[in-house]
């Protein structure tokens, strides 16, 4: 299983304690996607950025929901790569 | 060393002020704009915190700011640009008030109706606007003035390289050259209009040849060096001084941060910034005033500890002053006229 | 049955240029930060990928140039579509928009076509002060010859840029920063709604009943038709029942409409975020005034809008000037007053 997160890096440059915002999920969960497909758009401050699937996989589950704000760390979802 | 040792003290100590101003402000104006403590579903309120609306920060732009400054008294006009600090700063304008300004107090400048890129001075001769290009023709107005009643005071319009795009800048320039007009044109070229650069926007590489065109003559700082703008600056403004006419100066510089605060610069090279940080114009003075005995290490952290001072106590003030009452918001649209013009009312 | 598309107006607007420029190869786009910034409001997201930088082209500060280009480029056969940043800067570019792009067509004797489409960004609520947060769509309403578009939400826009982009006149195409859905700016959730992906036409001079009721007609535009559909939202709980009407383009007014829905209340009050002299409130109340033959008007006619005073910068100010929700909702409460007395008795 692998946890989907917004790289620490991306937070280079912000205060402490900013949270992104999870915009939207493109991809639901259960659905085969390919490597370096989008899973998701953020947005940190004004930055928005997408998340691509690590791998060929499907999301299992999603923990942040669209409109919520996370923190630096926070899993987003479970990943689990196809056999 | 031609340039007297005062100047160039004043000068390192403004630039001091001015990058820790504009330090302060970069930090302050998050407050209340990030999640989790916003409305849902948004990453950034630009209404938000103590400091609404946007704000344009000048870090990396402090030699053009001192550089020109350093040859005015309060006498002269500036007329500056939707990202005024550092000219504020250098021409004197109070940093209590300045700062309550943004804060929307009533302490304000402009007793919180103007805010960040309307910042009013009269007793420094200082104003600034948001739009681009406006500064010219107003401080063609000063200079007229000037002229006019018989002063040898000097007017100053900063702007950026994209307002040199701009009819007004073409229309100024003319007009100053024609009148013979006490005005100096200093255009700051960070490089970057929002997310266009100078080359896919100007059809010069250097604004300074436009001079020849309208008859003034056009000087091009290279370096953005406090020294270097200084020794430019000087030369034209005397002359303006001296009746002897406008100039224009483009003194390339460097931009720092996004065009406004929370600008993702995703159009900017990602190691642009690094590397222009690198360049460090006020430790390139602190070396030079070192190097002639003009600070030790001893009084250059007491400068350094005195802005401080002074800006942490700016923003104390403006956190401390009052808001407006509501409806303050009616009054001061029209201002009051002399006791013997009241019937005109 | 499918989910709805929820779309924000942002995304809506530039899927309505986007789904144009691919059925018609004349449209093109021009403008400051139009192209990889996607419009500083981004109405142009995503377009630069699309159709490369010949079709989404980003221009100098250079309005009079570049909008004066856009009526020259439409006489000649092109349906460009141009942006004006803000509202506000129209100053810089106002002889282009209302002596030429306005007039020609009319001084032609209607031989000139000109199929131009002005996208301008308005509206205030977030801090930007004085000359970043106007409407001014009265301004552009009162000068012949060129059409005003004003959407309140994502579907209408979208329908109104096709129409817009289709016609064969000037149109200005104004959209209210506070509704763009842009997540760095707080905004009013009713105007994200459901887009169909299909392109579709929604004809002007077609006010939209936004809901129904019999006590008042609430008359709106813009972001003030979200507030307006808040309030009468907590006025149903008050049982004071708002009709709700979005004009949804000024140039041409559906004047049926309004008089059709005061008619059947008896009570209008217009709720306008442009200044309250001389514009679109009072262009309303004269409509009611010229055709009280045919209207019982059950209480006078009562206007809410941003009083003749400069936008401020400090919250607690331009919350003042600007109409919020709870302002409506009270303008409604003293409209309907006689109404709750009667009911008493």
């Amino acid at each position: 299983m692998i946890d989907i997160t917004l790289p620490a890096m991306a937070w280079d440059g912000t205060q402490d304690a900013t949270e992104a915002l999870l915009d939207k999920w493109l991809v639901a969960p259960g659905v085969p996607v390919k490597k370096g497909q989008v899973l998701v758009s953020v947005v940190l401050v004004k930055a928005a950025m997408d998340i691509e699937a690590p791998q060929d996989g499907q999301i299992v589950a999603v923990l942040v929901q669209s409109g919520e704000s996370f923190a630096p760390g926070t899993v987003l979802a479970q990943f689990a790569p196809a056999a | 060393m031609q340039i007297g040792k005062e100047k160039l003290l004043w000068m390192y100590q403004t630039m001091v002020e001015i990058s820790y101003y504009e330090e302060t402000m970069a930090a302050v104006y998050m407050e209340g704009k990030l999640p989790p403590n916003i409305q849902k579903g948004l990453a950034f309120d630009i209404g938000g915190g103590p400091v609404p609306g946007e704000m344009h920060l000048a870090a990396g732009q402090e030699p053009v700011a001192v550089g020109v400054c350093a040859h005015l008294g309060d006498h002269d006009t500036v007329v500056g640009t939707h990202r005024p600090h550092h000219f504020a700063i250098a021409k004197g304008v109070p940093l209590g008030p300045m700062t309550a300004e943004m804060f929307g107090k009533v302490g304000g400048l402009g007793k919180g109706k103007g805010g960040h890129m309307h910042l009013f001075d009269p007793a420094h001769n200082f104003s600034c606007s948001g739009i681009v290009g406006a500064s010219m023709p107003i401080a063609c107005g000063a200079a007229l003035a000037a002229k006019k009643m018989g002063k040898d005071y000097v007017a100053v319009a900063f702007f950026g390289e994209g307002a040199a795009n701009q009819g007004s800048f073409h229309e100024s320039m003319n007009l100053a050259a024609l009148w013979n007009l006490p005005v100096v044109f200093v255009c700051e070229d960070n490089q970057w209009a929002i997310s266009v650069p100078k080359n896919k926007a100007t059809s010069v590489p250097s604004v300074a040849v436009r001079a020849a065109g309208y008859g003034m003559p056009g000087v091009h700082v290279e370096h953005n060096d406090a020294v270097a703008v200084f020794e430019a600056a000087g030369p034209a403004i005397s002359r303006a001084r001296n009746g002897q006419g406008p100039t224009l100066i483009e003194i390339k510089t460097d931009r720092y941060f996004g065009h406004f605060q929370g600008d993702p610069e995703s159009y900017r090279p990602k190691d642009e910034v690094a590397t222009l940080r690198t360049k460090d114009p006020l430790g390139l003075l602190a070396q030079l005033l070192k190097a002639h005995h003009t600070m030790s290490d001893q009084e250059q952290a007491v400068i350094t500890a005195q802005a401080h001072q002074k800006v942490i106590g700016a923003f104390e003030f403006a956190r401390a002053s009052a808001y407006p009452q509501a409806q303050d918001a009616l009054a001061d649209v029209f201002a009051h006229n002399h006791a013997d013009t009241r019937e005109l009312v | 049955m499918s989910t709805p598309r929820i779309l924000t107006m942002a995304q809506a607007i530039s899927e309505g240029i986007a789904q144009e420029m691919s059925r018609d190869s004349t449209v093109f786009v021009m403008g400051e930060d139009v192209g990889s910034y996607g419009g500083i409001f981004g109405a142009t997201g995503g377009l630069l990928d699309k159709f490369g930088p010949e079709r989404i082209m980003d221009t100098p500060i250079s309005e009079t140039a570049f909008i004066g280009a856009a009526t020259g480029a439409a006489a000649a056969g092109m349906r460009p579509i141009v942006e004006l940043m803000f509202v506000d800067f129209f100053g810089v570019c106002m002889d282009q928009i209302y002596n030429h792009l306005a007039k020609n067509t009319y001084m032609s004797g209607g031989a000139v076509k000109l199929p131009v489409v002005l996208t301008t960004a308005i509206g205030g609520g977030y801090s930007d002060a004085a000359q970043h947060s106007q409407c001014l769509y009265g301004t552009f309403a009162h000068m012949p010859g060129i059409k005003v578009v004003v959407p309140s939400n994502a579907y209408d826009a979208k329908g109104l840029m096709i129409t817009a982009i289709r016609d064969d006149n000037p149109v200005m195409f104004m959209y209210h920063k506070g509704i763009m859905g842009l997540p760095w700016m707080a905004y009013l959730e009713g105007s994200s709604n459901a887009v169909p992906e299909e392109a579709y036409t929604i004809p002007f001079g077609q006010a939209k009943v936004m809901q129904e009721g019999s006590d008042l007609t609430i008359v709106s535009i813009s972001q003030m038709v979200q507030k307006a559909m808040l309030a009468a939202h907590e006025l149903q709980g008050q049982s004071i029942h708002a009709e709700v009407l979005d004009l949804r383009t000024l140039v041409p007014l559906d004047t049926q409409a309004i008089l059709k829905s005061v008619r059947k209340t008896g009570r209008l009050l217009i709720a306008d975020e442009d200044y309250l002299g001389f514009g679109l409130s009072g262009e309303i109340a004269a409509l009611i005034a010229e055709n009280l033959d045919s209207i019982v008007l059950k209480a006078p006619v009562m206007r809410l809008a941003v009083p003749n005073v400069p936008i401020p910068y400090s919250r607690p100010l331009e919350q003042f000037v600007i109409p919020q929700v709870h302002s409506i909702v009270q303008a409604a409460q003293a409209l309907t007053v006689g109404k709750m007395a009667q009911a008493r008795t």
